[in-house]
C-alpha cells in the first residue's frame, strides 16, 4: 500500500508544525501519480491521532497532466495515460502530472 | 555535478517555501496559511540520484526489472546468467520479495552473486532499500546489475531506484488486458518483454491488441517477444542487454519513456 509511505513522507514534512494546530493540509496530486486519493485519505484517517492531527483535513487537490504533442505541437490536458491528443496522436511528452506535492499548511 | 550524465544528488533537495517564506512569521496567529512546494517522494528521488550517481561513477548498468508475479522474471534472469554470462560483463542481482529467499537460491543455483531484500508488508522496493541493498551486494565495477522487483505491478513504477533501464514484463498466459490494466507500469519503462512465447498457441492472447495498447501507451518502447524455456528471442535480449551496458544513464528520475515528464527543476 504505497499510499501509506507516501502519509508517512507527509507526517514528515508537517513534523515542524505540530506545535500548532492544523486545520487542514492540502496536497496536489497529478492524475499520472498512481495515488488512490480515497486510499490516500484513508490511511491518513488511520494515523491522524497518534500523528497528532485529529481535528485536521487533508484536502486533495486534483490536477490533469499537460502534456505536448509531437504531433501537431499543441499542449493538451489529459486526465489517463494512453489518452490521444485531441489531434488523434499518441506521440506526446508529458509536461506535468506526476506531481505529490504539499502545498498548504493551515493553521487553526 | 556529475558532468558525464548531468546528475545531481542535491537535484531533489527541500524544496524552497514559496514567495511567502517569510511572511508566516508576521501573520497574525489566526488563520493563516503557509504555502509551500514540497515534493512528497522528494526523499526517496534524491536517495534514488545518489545511487543512480554512485552506480554510473563505477561504470556499473542496473536494470529495475519489474512485472506481473509469475511473469518469469527470476527464469529470465536464471536463463540469462546460464546462456549469455559470457557475453555480458559480470553480473550481480538484488531480488525483491515480500518474503522468502526461493527467488535468491534460484538465481544462486544459476551461478548468481544475489542478495535478497525481503519488504515483508511493503509493497514494493525504495531508494533506501536499493542503497542498502547494494552496500550488501558490493558489486564490482563495471557490473551489470539486476534489481527483481516487487511482483507487483502498481507501485513499483511510482518509485525510482536509481536504475538506468526500466523493463516491464508479462507472459502470455496473463491475458491481453494487462498493459490497459496497468498503464503505469507498460508507459514507465524501455523494454515490455512479453514472456511465455511457447504457450502462445494454448492461450487466447492476441500479440497485436497487446501491441496496439503498448503503441498508444508508450510509443517509443521497444516490445520483445520471449521463451525462457525455448529461448525464443534471446538474441535479441543479448542484443538489447549489450546495446544497455554500452550506454550511459538516463539522468532523469522520471521514467515514463516518451511520454517522459520533462524535470520541473533544472538540473544542476
Ligand atoms: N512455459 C513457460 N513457462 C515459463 C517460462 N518462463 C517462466 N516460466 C514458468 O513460469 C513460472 C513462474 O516463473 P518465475 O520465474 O518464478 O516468475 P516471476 O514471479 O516473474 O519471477 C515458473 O513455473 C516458470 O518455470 C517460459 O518462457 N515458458
Ligand atoms: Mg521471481
Ligand atoms: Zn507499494
Ligand atoms: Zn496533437
Ligand atoms: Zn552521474
Amino acid at each position: 500500500m504505497h499510499e501509506l509511505s507516501i502519509i508517512n513522507a507527509l507526517l514528515k514534512y508537517i513534523q515542524p508544525y505540530l506545535n500548532r494546530k492544523i486545520k487542514c493540509i492540502k496536497i496536489e496530486v497529478g492524475s499520472m501519480s498512481c495515488i488512490d486519493p480515497e486510499r490516500l485519505i484513508g490511511c491518513f484517517d488511520w494515523v491522524k491521532a497518534t500523528a497528532g492531527l485529529s481535528d485536521t483535513q487533508l484536502i486533495i487537490d486534483h490536477h490533469p497532466a499537460k502534456a505536448s504533442c509531437q504531433q501537431c505541437h499543441q499542449d493538451f490536458s489529459l486526465t489517463q495515460l494512453g489518452q490521444p491528443c485531441p489531434c488523434g496522436s499518441y506521440d506526446y511528452t508529458l509536461l506535468s502530472g506526476q506531481q505529490l506535492t504539499l502545498t498548504e499548511i493551515e493553521f487553526a | 555535478m556529475c558532468t558525464h550524465c548531468g546528475c545531481s544528488s542535491d537535484k531533489a533537495v527541500l524544496t524552497e517555501f514559496a514567495s511567502d517564506h517569510h511572511s508566516h512569521h508576521h501573520l497574525p496567529a489566526e488563520s493563516q496559511t503557509l504555502h509551500l512546494q514540497q515534493a512528497l517522494l522528494a526523499e526517496n528521488e534524491n536517495l534514488a540520484e545518489q545511487n543512480r550517481h554512485g552506480l554510473h561513477q563505477q561504470g556499473m548498468t542496473c536494470i529495475n526489472l519489474m512485472g506481473t508475479p509469475g511473469a518469469g522474471k527470476t527464469a529470465l534472469l536464471e536463463a540469462t546468467l546460464q546462456m549469455l554470462a559470457n557475453d555480458l560483463p559480470p553480473i550481480a542481482i538484488l531480488e525483491g520479495d515480500q518474503q522468502t529467499l526461493n527467488d535468491a537460491n534460484r538465481v544462486k543455483a544459476a551461478g548468481g552473486h544475489v542478495v535478497q531484500i525481503n519488504t515483508g508488508t511493503g509493497c514494493h522496493l525504495d531508494a533506501e532499500l536499493i542503497k542498502t541493498g547494494l552496500e550488501k551486494l558490493a558489486p564490482e565495477p563495471g557490473s551489470l546489475i539486476f534489481i527483481e522487483n516487487v511482483g507487483n505491478l502498481v507501485c513499483p513504477a511510482l518509485f525510482d531506484l536509481g536504475e538506468s533501464h526500466r523493463i516491464a514484463m508479462m507472459a502470455v498466459t496473463d491475458g491481453n488486458d494487462k498493459p490497459n490494466k496497468y498503464p503505469h507500469l507498460f508507459s514507465s519503462c524501455e523494454l515490455i518483454i512479453i514472456n511465455k512465447a511457447d504457450l502462445m498457441g494454448y492461450v487466447d492472447f492476441d500479440l497485436n491488441t497487446v501491441q496496439q495498447a503498448i503503441a498508444q501507451l508508450n510509443p517509443q518502447a521497444e516490445v520483445l517477444l520471449l521463451s525462457t524455456k525455448t529461448q525464443l528471442g534471446f538474441d535479441q535480449w543479448r542484443e538489447w542487454l549489450t546495446t544497455a551496458t554500452n550506454t550511459g544513464y538516463l539522468n532523469s528520475n522520471h521514467f515514463l519513456g516518451t511520454h517522459q515528464e520533462s524535470p520541473t527543476l533544472p538540473h544542476d
